[in-house]
């Protein structure tokens, strides 16, 4: 048992005071208390500061939409600056400016020095031109390991700041267009560092350069893509050693899938697998792919969406691994066909499961009413029937089937 | 069946009460069931941290709470249970300042959660809108106490 500050017997003869409260209990009424409420709170004393603290934030987000969060940042910062270790930064460049990037940077780089996972997101119109002195300034994070860069359009940034960035473990840039090689002397400088490095929409063509560069990465875990084609060094490339997760978007030229689940299967590091909008050169061959992939035993999360290489006879086989226990699905091009594979998945830890339909029905307000009527509609049509009814055999494997309407 | 016990405050009062009653606190239970081995019919529990108008409402406040449901354990480590805050409770709490804060100490020493959770939640509602000074004046007798801390 704590050691009392006094026990309430010896402070019967003058009133017990907040004071008297040990750090358990001036913890647990902090516990109820807001920001605003627990920072004048750990003024009030040493030992009041000491319990407060342990409740600060990490993590901050800062949008400079919202006076009321723009307001609230210029007077906290100061006070849980130092405990912060994370902070994303909403910025929409078409709204009434209630504080400028360089002044939000300017704040972060006075007060949050310990600053480890940066998350920067730019909001634009499509033909607005803005400012970009700010990115500069991430070079004066000094523990900076983890940084996201994000854009609405197709933006080109000087990429030259991120040759400085010499301790980051992830990096994932959306939309971010820029010399190529201010990026390929990145990934060399990070070349014994980087775990996580995600690209999306970045550059036209995903050049064999740079997959020579990250192959160069001998940390490398992680990797996803979103690219309008893949060239085929990626496929042959050693990266598949080493790599847990990779998330492939919108190939549109097809890859050679075979290849790369023969690569996986190889080696069998593959935790997580997330491919949207994949093609396929060619039909997985059965006998040679198919029936290996139950050889991929690490598999944790599986994310197939729209991908024209699944089958039933796919999906059967992959789901077979011990680990697995993430898996969604979704295709509007033929839910039904893979929806009976869908059921008798062969992951025995399961855990979450998803399985969206998409339905071709054009919504408007997702919140109106006909959406409620379209939905009383498709619940009596035969598809939705047929749903039901798998559902009802195996419900104990399926945790939820989620209809989507999908705007055409 | 009834099974009294006897728990004696820090000014030597000896109360009287249903054990069941009194197991709402995790250092009675422990003790009855742990050190007495669940034969404690009749023991006298003393309890020196506690004295005896705050063990008078701690006991009050069990024994409309008995029949409240046993907060539910999940993989060892005990879920924060969402108290409602009744109109009884609230009734409850309105005393003054140190009998409050005694409440809150007592609830601590005597490991009664449900307690604990609407005493701080009362103290928390006392802070909240204040400022430093503002705390340090209304929620401390003794403003020379804090020379020491700051």
């Amino acid at each position: 048992m704590d050691i009392l500050i006094n026990s309430p017997s010896s402070a019967l003869p003058h009133q017990l005071s907040f004071l008297d409260l040990n750090d358990d209990c001036l913890f647990e009424i902090m516990t109820y208390l807001s920001l605003r409420d627990l920072i004048f709170t750990s003024a009030v004393c040493t030992r009041f500061g000491a319990n407060a603290q342990r409740l600060f934030p990490h993590k901050l987000q800062i949008s400079n939409n919202s006076l009321e969060n723009v307001s609230t940042t210029k007077s906290f910062l100061p006070q849980i600056g130092d405990f912060l270790t994370e902070v994303e930064v909403i910025f929409n460049y078409w709204e009434g400016q209630l504080i400028s990037m360089n002044e939000i940077m300017e704040l972060l780089k006075t007060y949050c020095e310990n600053l480890k996972i940066i998350h920067l997101q730019h909001w634009r119109c499509e033909d607005q031109q803005i400012q970009l002195e700010h990115l500069e300034e991430l070079i004066h994070f000094s523990e900076l390991e983890s940084l996201t860069i994000t854009f609405s359009h197709t933006t080109h940034i000087d990429g030259s700041f991120l040759m400085k960035l010499s301790k980051l473990k992830e990096l994932r840039l959306e939309n971010c267009s820029m010399d190529l090689t201010h990026l390929q002397s990145c990934l060399q400088n990070l070349k014994a560092t980087l775990k996580t490095l995600s690209l999306k929409s970045c550059f036209d063509e995903f050049l064999e350069v740079l997959i020579e560069d990250i192959d160069q990465i001998a940390t490398m875990s992680q990797l996803e893509l979103k690219l309008n084609s893949v060239p085929t060094s990626f496929i042959h490339s050693n990266l598949f050693n080493r790599l847990t997760s990779l998330t492939l978007a919108n190939c549109s030229t097809s890859i050679d899938v075979e290849k790369l689940f023969s690569s996986f299967i190889e080696h069998n590091k593959i935790q997580e697998i997330s491919f949207s909008s994949v093609v396929s050169q060619k039909p997985l061959n059965y006998r040679s792919t198919v029936q290996q992939l139950q050889r991929l035993t690490n598999l944790r999360r599986l994310d197939f969406a729209e991908d024209d290489f699944v089958t039933d006879a796919f999906l059967a086989e992959i789901s077979k691994g011990q680990k697995l226990t993430h898996f969604s699905y979704i295709s509007s091009y033929r839910p039904l066909l893979s929806f009976g594979a869908f059921l008798t998945l062969n992951g025995p830890k399961l855990q979450k499961s998803s399985y969206n339909v998409y339905h071709d029905i054009i919504v408007g307000d997702p919140k109106c009413e006909s959406k409620m009527e379209l939905m009383a509609n498709y619940r009596k049509t035969k598809q939705f029937q047929r749903i039901s009814k798998c559902k009802e055999a195996i419900n104990s494997k399926l945790t939820f089937v989620e209809f989507l309407f999908k705007k055409l | 069946m009834s099974n009294m016990i006897y728990l004696q405050s820090s000014d030597g009062d000896i109360f009287e009460t249903d054990a069941q009653i009194a197991k709402c606190s995790g250092t009675i239970r422990f003790m009855l069931e742990d050190c007495y081995m669940g034969e404690y019919e009749g023991v006298l529990i003393p309890l020196p941290n506690v004295n005896s108008a705050i063990l008078r409402k701690v006991l009050k406040w069990a024994d409309h709470h008995k029949d409240d449901p046993v907060p539910i354990e999940d993989d060892g480590h005990s879920v924060k249970q969402v108290s409602v805050f009744s109109s009884w409770d609230a009734e409850f709490l309105e005393v003054d300042q140190g009998t409050l804060f005694g409440l809150v100490q007592a609830a601590n020493y005597l490991d009664i959660q449900g307690l604990l959770d609407v005493t701080c939640k009362t103290v928390a509602n006392k802070i909240s809108g204040k400022t430093a000074d503002d705390i340090r004046n209304t929620l401390t007798t003794n403003q020379n106490k804090f020379q020491d801390f700051i």
